[in-house]
């Protein structure tokens, strides 16, 4: 880890981007997955008195007005240079926090349907400025070499945030869990963006500019043009579109888990609080796995390990509702696979759009990264859940579906790393030659 | 013709070795013996013996007043009426599971999940444990369950996979030193892998088995990631024995480094599964480095350089380098 030098070199400066970046992400992420993914739902249904088709629909909408703004926004920011202005960025990401407190402190008085819709639209704006101003932070702070490490860590704290405090899915728990959380977060952004006071200076203003050192500003998979200029591998668009894979599959299958209680009961709204120490555990486990693995193997195998756990566990979920496998109740060793299979790609989420980035172009490749290939695909699998349902497709076909999808996956990717095969990570000889892009 | 006398002379040798590895199974009843039962009607009558453990998977048994199982019951799935005797514990993880007045079992009554119902009048010698998960079936040492018939069994365990590790190092020298490489220099991404390899690995065997017909391709995946550990204990036995080696001077064959350092990891390795704390999480770790390396290395015929060691991500460890990408 590059850290260590930092922290033998005494670089504090260096590693106070570490920590501003893990603890903004990390915070982030936790919100996401847990006050709006989860929050949402509970006050729709319960408080504003919505149909769970009619909230899905709303998430739904979230998610495309989010893909929406994250695009144009990026693309504003690339226009304008602001993705390579790093205090203009922070003090971007202090609204987004402050807009978003708000909305945690409002959400659980929300009773009517307008006000419902309007605190999505707001979420929205908050969700498709953050992520193109978030994202393209880590090509300020995050040395190419850590990325993956750092990805682990913000998955562990975000997962396991989510599944060990985060146990009662009720608007208002979420509500007084967070706010505490994001007042604090408030003014500590309010103190690096508009306190001047030395001692931060000092640990600021080197930040700004480590984005024009190559270890920082040249991701991995970016190439220098015979003409000198630095571009990003045409891979981009092949990893937008696996990642969109991952995240459509995920969600498609997930909406209907979490839907069937027997599932749901038994793993993620299990009463046992050792159930969910065991599934956070897997994620921290299977997330410093994947920051490991992360720096180590190539795109494809990474992204044949995610597919392949994927078309694993739903062909295991498909098999429970058969009478092969014996299930009086759930068993864990689902839930568990997902969290491992969720990790993974979780980290890879974190990591990937800066490694394919110039700080010229990071904040329209993460939106596209994140927007289209995560809530585009959550908007597309959500509306398609909501109609299966509609049409009374039974849980069995749902599940082999979303299986084949993965196996669909897996062995394109197969097919993929047969036939193209440059770029491998694994050499056949000469120990110690470097990898070329 | 004389090279070529010697390479059949060690060929020939290789296979008596192995052969002395698959006869410790062929004694008169065998290391381990069991019945597994995935379908259909069975029923054991008075007077009826049945050998080994039994694992059940799906379909009805019956084990009959006066019929004995001379081992543990494993319940995966299906039905199991006793009225007999069970010698070994029994294990409830799916199905159900009906003691009647007259059954006995020898040893626990372990319930993880699954359908119990007992009569008044069975009998458990040993203890009950209910919703306490199931302790997984271990098969009996040949020299029996005593501290120094479980050394033996140790010294015999270490001896074998040596001379796994001795046959490597003779036949295929240059990937085992690689994986060897793998694991040294990269330990915590072979780690890691292993960790993936063998969670993964496990479970989509174990799924296998269930659809019935895979049962004998999940057998050979199983025995697959059995070697393929073994393979990663010979590559660090390897790298160990070179180092030891090297510290004290020794003159020895590659070879016979590879059989004395492979040697010492397992019998070490075993001699630690007897503490307490680290008995089961170092000898897991230390595998899962070796499966790792062994996979990072696609079982030896390539050398593993990590993908993230572009030049540019070292500017800051290097003086004089590229200082700007603009």
């Amino acid at each position: 880890m590059q850290a260590f030098y930092y922290l033998k070199t005494r670089n504090w400066s260096t590693l106070f981007g570490y920590a501003l970046f893990i603890g903004m992400m990390s915070v982030g992420y936790f919100y996401n997955v847990s006050f709006v993914q989860l929050g949402l739902v509970d006050l729709g249904t319960r408080l504003v008195g919505l149909s769970e088709q009619q909230v899905a629909t709303d998430m739904g909408l979230l998610a495309l007005l989010t893909t929406g703004l994250a695009l144009i926004f990026g693309f504003v920011m690339q226009r304008r240079g602001w993705s390579q202005r790093f205090f203009f960025k922070l003090r971007l990401a202090f609204g987004v926090v402050l807009l978003q407190t708000l909305l945690t402190i409002i959400a659980p008085h929300i009773r009517t349907e307008a006000g419902f819709l309007a605190w999505i639209v707001a979420t929205s704006g908050a969700l498709g400025i953050g992520v193109p101003v978030m994202f393209s932070m880590t090509l300020d702070l995050i040395p190419v070499r850590d990325r993956g490490y750092v990805a682990a860590l913000i998955t562990s704290i975000a997962y396991f945030a989510a599944n060990v405090y985060a146990t009662d899915w009720r608007i208002e728990k979420f509500s007084a869990q967070f706010v505490w959380i994001m007042l604090g977060g408030t003014a500590g952004m309010a103190l690096l963006c508009f306190v001047r006071l030395p001692f931060i200076d000092q640990l600021l203003r080197p930040l700004a500019q480590q984005h024009q050192r190559p270890a920082f500003g040249r991701g991995r998979f970016v190439r220098r043009a015979p003409n000198g200029n630095l571009r990003a591998s045409r891979k981009l668009y092949v990893l937008i579109i696996l990642m969109f894979g991952i995240f459509f599959i995920d969600s498609l299958g997930f909406l209907r888990l979490i839907a069937t209680p027997f599932y749901a009961e038994s793993a993620w709204r299990s009463p046992e609080m050792g159930v969910h120490v065991f599934i956070a555990g897997t994620h921290v486990v299977a997330a410093l796995i994947a920051g490991v693995l992360y720096s180590a193997l190539n795109e494809r195998h990474l992204f044949l390990w995610i597919f392949g756990i994927f078309a694993l566990t739903h062909l295991m979920y498909s098999f429970s509702t058969q009478p092969i496998i014996p299930s009086d109740s759930g068993t864990l060793a689902m839930p568990m696979l997902y969290a491992i299979a969720v990790s993974l790609y979780t980290v890879v989420n974190f990591s990937l759009w800066a490694d394919v980035s110039t700080p010229q172009n990071i904040s329209l490749h993460a939106a596209f990264g994140v927007a289209v290939s995560g809530w585009a695909a959550t908007f597309i699998s959500t509306a398609l859940a909501i109609r299966w349902q509609i049409r009374g497709l039974p849980m069995e076909q749902h599940l082999n579906i979303v299986g084949a999808l993965s196996m669909l996956f897996f062995l394109a990717l197969l097919v993929w790393s047969m036939f193209w095969s440059g770029g491998n990570t694994v050499q056949q000889t000469q120990p110690g030659e470097r990898n070329s892009l | 013709m004389n090279s070529r006398s010697s390479y059949s002379r060690q060929v020939l040798l290789s296979i008596l070795l192995l052969s002395l590895v698959l006869l410790v199974g062929c004694d008169s009843q065998g290391i381990y013996s069991g019945t597994l039962i995935t379908e259909g009607n069975h029923t054991f009558q008075a007077g009826e013996l049945v050998r080994g453990d039994m694992y059940v998977l799906g379909g009805q048994t019956t084990l009959q007043s006066g019929a004995r199982l001379e081992g543990a019951l494993q319940m995966l799935g299906g039905s199991v009426d006793i009225n007999g005797e069970i010698q070994g514990d029994v294990s409830l993880v799916g199905g159900e599971l009906d003691l009647g007045p007259k059954a006995r079992v020898g040893g626990n009554l372990d319930v993880g999940n699954g359908t119990l119902t007992r009569a008044p009048g069975t009998r458990i010698e040993g203890a009950f444990n209910p919703g306490n998960g199931v302790a997984l079936p271990s098969p009996p040492g040949l020299f029996g369950t005593s501290l120094p018939g479980r050394i033996a069994q140790d010294v015999l365990e270490a001896t074998l996979a040596s001379l796994f590790a001795l046959l490597l190092a003779r036949f295929v020298p240059r990937p085992l030193s690689r994986v060897a490489q793998a694991a040294t220099g990269h330990p915590f991404v072979s780690g890691a892998l292993g960790i993936l390899v063998g969670i993964v690995g496990l479970s989509a065997l174990v799924l296998m088995a269930f659809t019935i017909i895979l049962i004998p391709v999940s057998m050979l995946g199983l025995i697959l990631l059995g070697l393929s550990v073994l393979y990663g204990w010979s590559a660090m036995g390897q790298a160990l024995g070179q180092r030891l080696s090297h510290r004290l001077n020794w003159e020895l064959s590659s070879s016979l480094f590879v059989f004395l350092g492979t040697f010492l990891l397992l019998l070490l390795l075993n001699l630690i599964s007897y503490l307490p704390l680290l008995s089961g999480v170092l000898p897991l770790l230390v595998s899962a480095i070796g499966l790792g390396a062994v996979m990072l290395t696609r079982f030896g015929w390539r050398t593993f350089v990590p993908a993230s060691n572009v030049p540019w991500a070292e500017d800051d460890l290097l003086e004089g380098s590229e200082s700007s990408i603009t």
